[in-house]
Order: structure tokens, then sequence, then C-alpha cells
């Protein structure tokens, strides 16, 4: 919460930038790379190691993500190293990709089931969701066995309930209340 | 012990299953992230209120308090032990309500209104939310009507009226709440609906409080909010909050109602734990910036409304009816400072305050109000006429007798009008005593007061001041109750009720019988 905080500047700036410069494809996945960089443990023990020079952590960075031409991307990991902040890179990396799908206009919907759905049964649900948010939806089917029958569906904050497990836990509380 | 029948259990079960909604559940979630001491920081819950209620995945509730980017910071009303890192919280789109209405009279209750006393469930539809804004000014009406406490002492020179509020001010052990509570008692026969909220007292004080009540058949006319010591702060905080909701609901139904809260040093003391640990950035003594505004707030929602607001309220069920909700708080100051933050800030909200002193309670002066310092900025205009102008003179003579007894005590002989202003003084100081769960009516103040202004005291020794009192008031209810009753009915004073008056004392004075 605290790292999404201090995460959410860098991201705002790197977005702007991307926008502007009609780079966002290109920032996205440099940054989702450089994330998953810095989560490796390997990589990690030389970015953040005292003994490496600043340069060469940046240029190993820049290497191990495939960008070498732009100044851009070498600039901003530059200011993230400055201040001493390359490890906030997977929050950086989750709330640009936030800004991007917002600026989209595509909601992400993860629906959670206790079985697989079929496509038709996704793209009614996406229909139906797509009419509710006003906006384009893409969905995720996860798969939760313990939810016994019908779906949960997830998209931020807010929560569509309509599960068998839900029934049970109600009728449980209003039997024991 | 009452038998469990197998039938009407399942009876119970069955009619839960049939009433049971079971509608998609559509919310608004977030996780918590970190939790201490009663208060949770939750990630997430994009659309959550102000104050509004949330659940947790336990089924405890909790309250949202600090709204801010990335977190929502809340207080649990309940046992936080069960909750930890990780698990969900939902929105359930309403902020704190309580149950109100009359089913409550007569039961003591907590902050959320679940009752505490093993009398079952509350069972009432009716419900408001805590926090309401105070009616404005074109809902108002000046304050005109008397609240009788039944202290000689205060409804002579400090009256309270219907829709006031006024503070009860002083240390430790000085009958600040035994004052609050005649009060209550005192509204038996009046029809004013009592709230008491008992904010951060021991279990064993609250329990003494219920004990006293139903004593003396005041229960019936009162609920008890308890938010005892042992409670989470929480609960302390919100407890004032709850109980002024219920008087709201008799004020805006054109009933008056009287409302104790005891005391709200600790409701300060609760909200600044809370603030602390909601890393609020802390003020003056540690409070929080707010802390006026908490106090002022709840203290303005006591009020007194006009009939039309009521008639609106009621949608013309009710007409011609004022409501009013007479708020007494209770600040307890250490060692007589006043100066301290929390009691400055209620002082100047409230509408006068009672200033109770150690010096004078413990020299036997009880009620131990100080009168020189204490006041009622508004209840004047709603005194009992007849205690208005028989009251008038306890107050001079007393600021008068403070004078002399100062200078006297460096004076060997005194002449005679200081002597017999002297003498006065002592004979008012004495008559204003008054034993506890004795309250007093109209005439029977009145008498008193009148015998004291017609100089019937003089010849009676100091000591005997509280046997003639006695004796007078016993004489008075067998050979003059027409009297009594016709001054409790009208309130009025007139040259007839004066020479009625006069007859009597003298009559009595002459049968030597204290």
């Amino acid at each position: 919460m605290a790292k999404t905080t201090f995460a959410r500047p860098y991201a705002k700036a790197a977005f702007s930038y991307a926008k502007e410069n009609k780079a966002l494809v290109r920032w996205e996945t440099a940054l989702c790379l450089a994330s998953l960089v810095v989560q490796h443990q390997e990589a990690a023990s030389i970015l953040f190691s005292p003994t490496v020079l600043a340069e060469e952590k940046i240029d190993c960075l820049l290497a191990w993500i495939n960008e070498s031409i732009s100044h851009d991307l070498k600039h901003f990991f530059e200011l993230l190293y400055k201040n001493q902040r390359l490890a906030l890179l997977p929050w950086i990396a989750s709330e640009f990709s936030q800004m991007k799908t917002m600026d989209e206009h595509i909601q992400q919907v993860i629906v959670y089931s206790a079985d697989i759905m079929n496509e038709m049964q996704q793209s009614l649900i996406a229909e139906k969701l797509a009419a509710r948010f006003g906006q384009a939806v893409n969905i995720v089917n996860k798969i939760d066995p313990s939810l016994i029958g019908g779906v949960k569906i997830s998209a931020g904050d807010w929560v569509y309930d309509d599960t068998l497990k839900a029934r049970i836990d109600t009728l449980s509380r209003a039997l024991i209340s | 012990m009452q038998q469990l029948n197998p039938s009407e259990i399942s009876e119970i079960i069955k009619k839960r299953i049939d009433q049971l909604d079971l509608k998609p559940i559509e919310r608004n979630q977030g996780t918590i992230v970190n939790l201490s001491d009663g208060i949770v920081r939750i990630y997430g819950l994009a659309d959550v209120m102000f104050g509004e209620m949330l659940v947790f995945e336990n089924g405890t509730y909790g309250m949202a308090l600090n709204l801010e980017r990335d977190s929502v910071g809340a207080v649990v009303l309940g046992d936080y032990k069960q909750l930890s890192e990780g698990q969900t919280v939902s929105c359930t789109g309403e902020v704190l309500t309580v149950p109100v209405g009359e089913v409550l009279l007569g039961r003591v209750v907590n902050a959320l209104s679940l009752p505490l006393d093993g009398k079952g469930a509350i069972k009432t539809e009716l419900k408001s939310p805590i926090e309401q804004i105070a009616p404005g000014v074109i809902a108002r009406q000046s304050v005109d009507e008397p609240l009788q406490t039944g202290y000689k002492s205060i409804d002579a020179m400090v009256p309270i009226g219907r829709g006031q509020r006024e503070l009860i001010i002083g240390d430790r052990q000085t009958g600040k709440t035994a004052l609050a509570i005649d009060t209550i008692i005192n509204q038996k026969k009046s029809g004013v609906k009592c709230i008491y909220v008992a904010i951060g007292q021991k279990n064993s004080s609250i329990a003494n409080v219920v004990r006293k009540l139903e004593e003396h058949d005041a229960l019936e006319h009162t609920i008890i909010v308890a938010a005892g010591a042992s409670d989470p702060a929480a609960m302390q905080y919100l407890a004032a909050f709850t109980g002024c909701t219920m008087g709201e609901y008799f004020r805006d139904k054109g009933e008056d109602a009287l409302i104790v809260y005891d005391d709200l040093t600790k409701q300060a003391w609760a909200y600044r734990q809370i603030s602390l640990l909601l890393k609020r950035p802390p003020g003056r003594e540690a409070y929080p910036g707010d802390i006026f505004y908490l106090h002022s707030r709840l203290l303005e929602r006591a009020s007194r409304i006009n009939a039309d607001y009521v008639s609106k309220l009621t949608n013309g069920k009710v007409k011609n009816k004022t409501g009013s909700l007479t708020a007494l708080p209770i600040i307890e100051t250490q060692g007589g400072d006043v100066s301290a933050f929390v009691p400055t800030n209620v002082i100047s909200i409230t509408d006068g305050q009672i200033f109770l002193e150690t010096d004078l309670f413990n020299s036997g002066i009880r009620p131990a109000m100080n009168a020189g310092i204490s006041v009622s900025r508004v209840g004047g205009a709603a005194q009992t006429k007849i205690i208005k102008k028989l009251g008038g003179g306890v107050r001079l003579a007393l600021a008068q007798y403070r004078e002399l007894a100062a200078f006297a005590q460096f004076a060997s002989d005194l002449d005679d009008i200081t002597r017999k202003q002297l003498e006065h003084g002592q004979r008012v100081t004495e008559i204003m005593k008054q034993a506890q769960y004795k309250p007093l009516s109209v005439s029977e103040m009145a008498l008193i007061l009148f015998a004291t202004d017609s100089g019937a005291l003089v010849n009676i020794p100091l000591q005997d001041i509280s046997k003639f009192e006695t004796a007078l008031l016993e004489y008075m209810h067998s050979e003059h109750s027409d009297l009594m009753s016709m001054i409790d009915k009208s309130g009025d004073f007139n040259q007839k009720i004066e020479q009625q008056m006069t007859q009597a004392i003298q009559a009595f004075s002459k049968t030597q019988a204290w």
C-alpha cells in the first residue's frame, strides 16, 4: 500500500511520457520485464550490490530486458536508481498497466467459478458487464472448487457474489444470529 | 427456568429459512493490511463513505474513519482479536445506525444499542443514523420551559430550561453523577424521557446507577447507554452519539427529553486514543484538531424545536407541540483546573455551567455548587414564576455573605448590620443544603425560599434549620395540601398566595414542632 503510494508518481510520469510519444506498449513491456528482473534473486544480487558501479547496473538491466536503443528508458531507470527506488519496479509496472487499461477503457474482470467456463458463458458475462460498466471488459476465468457452484465476479474493489458458498454462508449466519 | 420446546425451535428455524433473502451479494471489498489496537488499515474499498459501517469476515462490524488515497483507516466495533491481515472487509452501504424508540425505555444498552441487561432483544423497526446534523436556526424555538432538577440551589440560582445545555463540572468525588441522577429521578412525573450515557466508567458504578434508578422507579422513563472502561475506545467514543440519537427521536416527535453524558472527558480521551492510532496529527494535550468539533456537533443537537418543524418531521401527525432535548454534559477536572483544554472547550459550547467544588463538598455543603461562578445563560427565561420571584434574593445573600465572611475573619467586633447579614448568609447556605435522592417539588422549593426570604429562619438555631425545613414541609403537606398542589400546577405567585403562605408559616412557627 505504501509502496503503491511511492510508485504512483513514477508510474504517472512514465505513462504520461509514453502516451505523448506513442510508446505505451514498448514502455509497458519494458516495465513488466524490468519488474520481473528486480524480483529475480540473482539479478537482484547484482542490481542491489554495493560493489557494482551504477552505470554497469543500468546497462545490465537494459541488456536483460533487451532495451539498448532508447535513451528515455535508460534515463528513467537511472532516475529510479538515483532515488533508490529500483525495488519499486513491480509496483510501478502494475500502476502503469492499470493506467493503460483505464486509458483504453477496458475493465479488467476476474470471474471465479467452480468449473471451467466455456466461451459462450464468458461472452454472455462479458456482454452484461460491458453494459454495466459502460466499457469493454477483459475477462480472466479462475477456478475455485470451494465455491461449489455459481460465479463470483471481481472488478477492482467491486465484487458480485452469486455462488452457492455465499448462499450457504448467508444461511448459516441467519440461523446462528 | 423456561423449558425449551423442540417444535418451537424447529418453527424458529423454519421461519428464519423462510424469511431468508438469498439474492446475489454485490459489495465493495477490501483487504486488511494492518491491524493494531482495534484500528485496521484496509486496502481497497474504493467507494466507502466516511462513517460507513464495514463488515469483517467473522461478522464483526467496523466504522470507516480515515479515507486516504490508497487505504482506509477504520475502528473495529467489537472483538478485534479474531481478525488478521489478509482478511477481506466489505462495505455495507450504510452509515452507522442504531435502533430508536419507546421500546428502549427501561433498558441498558451498549453503544451499538445491543442489550446488556438480559431482558431480551430490542424489537423495533425504527432506526436512525448516529451522526446527524443539528436543527437549523429556522427550526428552533427559544428556551422558555423549565426543567426542574429538584435541587433548591440549582432551580433557584442556576435554572435549566428544556433544550438547554448545562455543563456539570468538578473534580472527582464532588457529586456530579449524583446531581445528574437526581435530575433524572425528578423527571418521574414530568413526562421527560431521560437518557443516561455512561462513558468509561467502572461497570460496578454503572450497575449502581441502574439499581438506584430502579429503586426510585425512574428506570421506566430512562434509557442507559453504557460504554464501560473495559469496552473498546471506539465504543466509548460512539456511546455519546448513540444516546443523542435516541434522545432526538423523542425531541422530533414533539416530546421533551433529557440526556446526561457522564462524562465527556473520558469520551475525549477515547477519541484521542483512536485519533493517535489512526495517525492523525496531535495538537494541544495530544488531542486531535477536531476535538472541539467532536463536542460542539454533539451538544448542538440538544435543542428546542418549534411546532412547525415537529409537524414537518412527523408528517403532520403531531401538531402544536414543540420538542426538546436538554443536555447535561459532565466534565471531570483534575485538581480544579478548569483552564485545561477540554473543560474550556465544553464551557464555551454550553449555555452555562454548574461548578462543584471539593472544599464545599468536604465542608458539608451538598450539592457542592459554587454559586459565585455557576451560571445559566438561558435558563432565567424558563424559570417558574414563583421560583424566579422568591429565589432572586438567594444569590445576592450568598454573594454578600461570601464577601463579608472573608472580611469578618480579620475583624473582632462587627456592627449589627454586618452581623445580621452574616447570620442570614449562614442560614441561606444551610437551607440550600439538600440530601441525595430527595428532589423537591416547585411548591416545596417556593415555600422554603419564601420562609428564608420572609425572615422565618431568623430565630432558628443554625443546627436546627434542616429539622425546621423537614417539619415545615410535612406540616404543609398535611394541613395545606391544596395550596401546595395549586402552586405546583400553576407556578404563579400573587398576593393571595403570599398571604396564604405567610399565614401557614406563622401557624407552623407557633407549633414549635421541629
